[in-house]
């Protein structure tokens, strides 16, 4: 039984009068500590598929288990806990809240879980660290360049020791360098913790990075060397 | 439920300053016109309430429908009532029966000649003897002496009713009226009553200067409301003097009945203006939430309920509407307390006190929590994945 298994799982949307399916009886199976890459078109599903794993959105039919839970039968407050315990989020923009400072803006998972301040403390700063931003602590996003901030999204979405991560196009928004620099720590953290990783991305280098590769077009799935191409 | 940090909530108001000051303002408005309308209507109330005497009863003429400026009675009153009713109450074997004359009249300040144009002012005069001070416990000389023939004590409501200045009305100085000059020796107080808006001068002068050889009303103090029915027996055994009887608390209940639509008024346009302040709070809060539609749903992605969300913005409404229930409070403190206001011939006191601070911040809060609901609806219908796709 795999970490991740999909099973028909069909979403669907309107959009004006026309009926979008971007996900259409998809089937998968991905296994605990696997970096797995979503490619496709714009369009093709591969943020839907990723949300409907993140349980951030709802599928219309299938059956999606994560971790052994069964999300579609979850009402949104237990989803909400599931989340808080499994999932660790990385958007294509950092999302960070812009009045808290980086600090704690990585804190704010933990507020979820019953931490003494001092627990809190001891993972906050071993999550800043593991993101090279130890000294950036108090600083509020504004004063963080944009692959700092994406960094303390990451430091944000592994301060709970989450076991799964997904990342929406994490390096969308980063120039080379600081791009490298994340897809880096994302290796690290699969390498390492054993984070299964479940990455959205259009940047050939960045999929390299990935253990195994899928392909998303008009809502149907395709796995392997071809998904690569 | 776990609940984001209260910092957030806090930090929050100060992402637009000038939003946060706006709505802090509105609901240091919405406090202060609470705090206003209850001291209004509290005032109003009281005043009518607070000259009522449980032991107290009015006799005036029957033709008068309790109007005590119409009614007419008998000069001897007090002493045939005295005579023949049993239970007067007697304070220093005196009767605390006061025959009185209630008049509305044209006052002139000071000894004239008048500025050319000069208009008179409307006043309320009473006409009483010694024995009214037995009867109106509630008066009491803040300085002066009673008064003697030309002379007159005002209650300190006087200068707000007419609309002048105190020290027009300090002691030694004059007043004309009925053709007549008086001096001002004393000033009197009589907390929550109307009385507090009356000039006070002796009945026999009075009755000289307006040609009259009656009174209009006798207050009768009894030694408890149980004299009441023999009271009432000697209004219908003397049919020959034509005299209703009425509690004192009935008569001023009435009167406070009266001035029920203006109070009732006085809620209506508080409660009109302190619905537009809720839709401009729900507006402003509503709009806070569109512009951090993208934050939100990042925060339920990562874990928080959609009830964690709300309460945090109900915190923060909560505290800004504090904060300017505060500011509103202190401003009707500095602006309403000791302030009076006339009504027709009369003035009262704004009733400034707990109840009325009570209300104008418990409003202010409501406020804050009510301006939550339409944003907390949207927070919790939010669909994260297409809120995280806003720009």
């Amino acid at each position: 039984m795999g970490f991740i298994e999909l099973r028909d799982v069909t979403k669907t949307y309107r959009k004006g009068e026309h009926v979008v399916t971007p996900l259409d009886r998809v089937s998968l199976d991905i296994e605990a500590g696997e970096f797995c890459v979503l490619l496709g078109p714009s369009g093709s599903g591969k943020t839907t598929l990723m949300n409907l794993v993140a349980a951030i959105d709802r599928a219309d039919s299938g059956e999606l288990r994560v971790g052994g839970t069964e999300l579609t039968k979850l009402s949104a407050s237990a989803l909400a806990d599931w989340r808080a315990r499994t999932v660790g989020y990385i958007f294509q923009q950092s999302n960070l809240v812009p009045v808290l400072t980086a600090y704690e803006n990585v804190e704010l998972p933990l507020w979820l879980q019953p931490l003494s301040r001092a627990e809190r403390h001891a993972r906050v700063s071993l999550a800043l660290a593991a993101v090279g931003l130890s000294d950036r602590a108090e600083h509020l996003p504004k004063q963080l360049s944009g692959g700092q901030e994406q960094r303390v999204a990451i430091a944000r979405a592994i301060v709970a020791d989450p076991p799964l991560l997904v990342a929406d196009e994490p390096t969308g928004n980063l120039d080379h360098d600081s791009a490298e620099g994340v897809l880096s720590l994302l290796e690290r953290l699969n390498r390492e913790r054993g984070k299964t990783i479940l990455m959205v991305t259009h940047d050939p280098r960045a999929a390299e990075r990935g253990t195994r590769h899928f392909r998303l077009d008009k809502g149907v799935l395709a796995e392997g060397a071809e998904a690569r191409r | 439920m776990r609940a984001l940090p209260f910092d957030y909530a806090i930090r929050n108001l100060g992402r637009r300053p000038m939003r946060t000051l706006l709505t802090g303002l509105s609901s240091a408005l919405v406090a202060a016109l609470l705090v206003a309308t209850t001291a209004f209507v509290r005032g109003l109330g009281g005043t009518f309430s607070g000259a009522a005497q449980s032991d107290t009863a009015i006799l005036l003429s029957t033709v008068a429908e309790r109007d005590v400026v119409r009614s007419t009675v008998t000069a001897g009153l007090p002493e045939l009532v005295s005579a023949s009713v049993p239970g007067v109450r007697q304070i220093g074997g005196v009767p605390a029966i006061s025959a009185e004359i209630h008049m509305g009249t044209n006052l002139r300040l000071g000894e004239g000649p008048d500025a050319p144009g000069a208009e008179p002012l409307a006043g309320f005069v009473r006409g009483v003897t010694e024995r009214a001070f037995l009867v109106h416990e509630a008066v009491t000389l803040l300085e002066g002496r009673p008064p003697r023939t030309g002379e007159v004590i005002v209650g300190r409501l006087v200068a707000a009713q007419l609309g002048v200045p105190e020290q027009e009305l300090a002691l030694g100085r004059k007043l004309r009226f009925e053709g007549a000059t008086f001096e001002i020796v004393g000033r009197f107080a009589a907390p929550g009553t109307t009385i507090e808006a009356e000039i006070w001068t002796p009945l026999a002068e009075l009755r000289g200067l307006t040609k009259r050889d009656d009174s209009s009303v006798a207050f009768v103090r009894m030694e408890s409301a149980a004299g009441f029915p023999d009271l009432e027996l000697f209004t219908r055994r003397r049919l020959d003097l034509e005299l209703t009887m009425i509690p004192s608390s009935t008569y001023y209940r009435e009167l406070s009945d009266y001035f029920a639509p203006i109070r009732s008024m006085a809620w209506a346009m508080a409660a009109l203006i302190v619905a537009g302040a809720l839709f401009g709070g729900a507006n402003t809060l509503n709009a806070a939430v569109q512009d951090r539609l993208k934050e939100l749903a990042a925060l339920r992605a990562v874990g928080y309920s959609g009830l964690a969300l709300v309460r945090s913005l109900a915190q923060e409404s909560l505290v800004l509407a504090a904060g300017g229930g505060l500011v509103g409070l202190l401003l009707a403190r500095i602006f309403l307390a000791g302030s009076s206001v006339r009504i027709a011939m009369s003035a009262f006191s704004l009733a400034v006190d707990a109840p009325a601070i009570l209300v104008g911040f418990a409003g202010a809060l409501l406020l804050g929590l009510i301006g939550t609901a339409p944003a907390a609806v949207r927070v919790l219908r939010l669909p994260i994945a297409a809120a995280l796709k806003e720009p």
